[in-house]
């Protein structure tokens, strides 16, 4: 399965992954379908805007629990009247866009940082892996509602712990993937014939490392994405009038007592079927690069 | 192992120092907001507001104050709320056992359901209850504990009626009946994920270990089945299940916040959300301390227990 290393010395053919395009009808129909609804969503963050959606944060208290399928409001209304539809849109918007740039954040910072140490080695690498440690036995969601509480809730504090609280998992990851990656014979060719360590780092052994990086990303997503939906479930997440999933759950959870269940259970489901295809499809794509997970 | 111990030890004093800078600095560095100084109403007078910051030590620099703070801290004193007057460490006290009563409950059901199901789909596996298990396990880890939580509610609270969304807290000595019946549906939204991540990991562990010669060779001497399950493999492929189990008991402290808050059962997370909520600022940092120390010092002793029971890594080191 290895490619054999070609006369690129210092810039391999993804050595360790099977050949691109073998195997291609095993991914399965779940993988596929989880891979429309995650298109699916995702377009609907970028294009939120451009739908012909009503406002998501229009009240009007007269048009209130409209059943799923009512005349120009296709999953009905909430409490205060406004579009469920248009809201669950909004929410995705936020979703993504917190969950692909703390992702983003961290690959990018925890890639460079741990290559970076992992290679150097010595006294740094000790020093830092002691900080990563360190930052990783805090329980982050205490440290999160602690910080919120004292920073002030705000999407662009909320992006900012999500990074803090990311890089450290990435650093630790990307620094094993390197340990390993170090002593193969083409990182050794490209020391040898005296690439410089800068060249090795960012040319020769970041590639590989990012793409571990980015299929424990996909998982990593949903995580994110559970971890805003737990702090506006508790109120503490970006606050109203933007609608967050989480958010409309808990609001939804008041309807209760009215007997009305879809405010909450549309939000819940969009939140459950986008964290599996996540998960589906980062698994799917582990295995097919043989990413062990015993790497972590 | 005596110097892994020594090495563990300092780990976990120097991650405990750090846990309560934190939190100590998180009060400390907000300006103007100092809840001592609240005490004093809004028409103090500006001599009157200097008076009480000399005498609190206030003004004095951040390591001093840290010291003293600290001092008080290892006596049991973590201040007073800042709008019940109460005492943390007595509300502290108070909400305990209701997290923990949570944590530990939620942890026993699932290694009740966990054991029997990873070893049954790990001896079969590949066969249709496997299929299930897995399946089931992979969309339940998909599904945070509040999903959960909404869920079991709709059902059983909105439409069938048959228990409580909202339960009163009763305690287990004062109505042991009630007690539970009321925890049934928080208990059962924490447990379904502790079931689904023991039974994944238990599972594959087991799937090893039956490829070992000791069990071939079991076998071979025609033992039964379930003596070579339960006795030879077992043990042998609990161990990493176990450390997930103690790494849940201090996930559990934190993710008790979610399933009180939905329950309104008054744990220590619902008690943490309402400060942060009200801005009782001396509140959240003395819950911080205790639930993030509390964290740190069960992560490490799991770290230890593992080293220990474990003779492969014990060798190893």
């Amino acid at each position: 399965m290895r490619a054999e290393p070609t006369n690129e010395v210092d810039e391999p053919v993804a050595p360790d992954h099977p050949r691109r395009g073998s195997a291609a009808g095993t991914l399965g129909t779940l993988f596929w379908l989880a891979v429309a609804w995650l298109v699916l969503v995702v377009a609907t963050a970028v294009f939120a805007g451009l739908l012909p959606l009503p406002d998501p944060t229009r009240i009007s208290p007269g048009r209130k629990y409209l059943p799923i399928g009512s005349d120009g409001h296709l999953l009905g209304t909430d409490q205060l009247g406004r579009d469920i539809l248009a809201r669950v849109a909004e929410g995705a918007r936020i979703s993504m866009f917190i969950s692909l740039l703390t992702v983003a954040v961290g690959i990018t910072v925890g890639g460079v940082v741990g290559t970076t140490v992992g290679y150097v080695g010595g006294r740094i690498e000790k020093a830092a892996m002691a900080l990563v440690n360190m930052a990783l036995s805090f329980p982050s969601l205490i440290l999160l509602l602690g910080v919120i509480a004292f920073a002030g809730q705000s999407l662009r504090n909320i992006v900012l712990v999500f990074c803090v609280l990311a890089i450290p998992g990435y650093i630790r990851f990307a620094r094993a993937s390197t340990l390993t990656l170090k002593e193969r014979d083409w990182v050794l060719a490209s020391r040898m014939i005296g690439a410089k360590d800068r060249r090795i780092v960012f040319r020769v052994l970041l590639p590989d490392v990012l793409v571990t990086l980015i299929t424990f990303g996909l998982l990593a997503i949903g995580a994110v994405i559970v971890a805003e939906g737990v702090i506006a479930f508790l109120g503490v997440g970006v606050p109203p009038p933007t609608a967050t999933w989480g958010q409309m759950i808990a609001d939804g959870q008041r309807d209760f007592d009215d007997d009305v269940i879809h405010t909450a259970l549309i939000p819940a489901t969009a939140m459950f079927l986008t964290i599996l295809s996540l998960n589906l499809v980062g698994d799917g794509l582990r295995r097919r690069l043989q990413v062990r997970e015993a790497q972590i | 192992m005596g110097r892994i111990l020594g090495a563990k030890l300092v780990e976990l004093i120097v991650v405990l120092a750090v846990v309560s800078l934190v939190s100590f600095a998180m009060l400390s560095l907000v300006p103007g907001d100092n809840p001592e100084l609240r005490m004093l109403g809004d028409s103090a007078t500006p001599e009157a507001v200097a008076d009480l910051r000399a005498e609190l030590g206030l003004d004095d620099p951040f390591p001093q104050r840290y010291g003293r703070w600290l001092g008080d801290v290892l006596q049991g004193d973590l201040g007073r709320s800042t709008t019940s007057n109460q005492d943390v460490t007595a509300i502290i006290a108070e909400r305990l056992p209701i997290t923990l009563q949570l944590a530990a409950m939620s942890l026993a059901i699932g290694l009740l359901f966990a054991v029997p199901l990873g070893v049954i789909s790990a001896w079969r596996a590949g066969g249709w209850i496997d299929r299930i298990v897995t399946s089931t396990s992979f969309a339940v880890l998909s599904l945070p504990s509040f999903l959960i939580a909404i869920v079991l509610i709709i059902v059983f609270a909105v439409r069938l009626r048959v228990l409580p969304a909202a339960p009163a807290w009763v305690p287990l000595t004062e109505d042991p009946i009630t007690n539970l019946r009321n925890l049934i549906l928080p208990v059962t939204a924490m447990a379904l994920g502790e079931i689904a991540v023991l039974t994944r990991v238990l599972r594959s562990d087991m799937i090893d270990v039956l490829q070992l010669d000791y069990i071939q060779t079991a076998r071979a001497k025609g033992m039964p089945t379930r003596f070579v399950l339960l006795r030879h493999a077992l043990p042998a492929a609990l161990l990493s299940m176990l450390t997930l189990v103690g790494l849940q008991v201090a996930g559990a402290m934190t993710g008790a916040v979610v399933i009180e808050q939905i329950f309104g059962l008054p744990g220590l997370g619902r008690t943490l959300l309402l400060a942060i909520l009200s801005r009782d600022l001396v509140v959240v940092q003395g819950l911080v301390l205790v639930i993030a120390g509390a964290y740190v010092v069960v992560n490490s002793l799991v770290d230890l227990a593992y080293r220990l029971v474990d003779p492969r890594i014990r060798r190893a080191s």
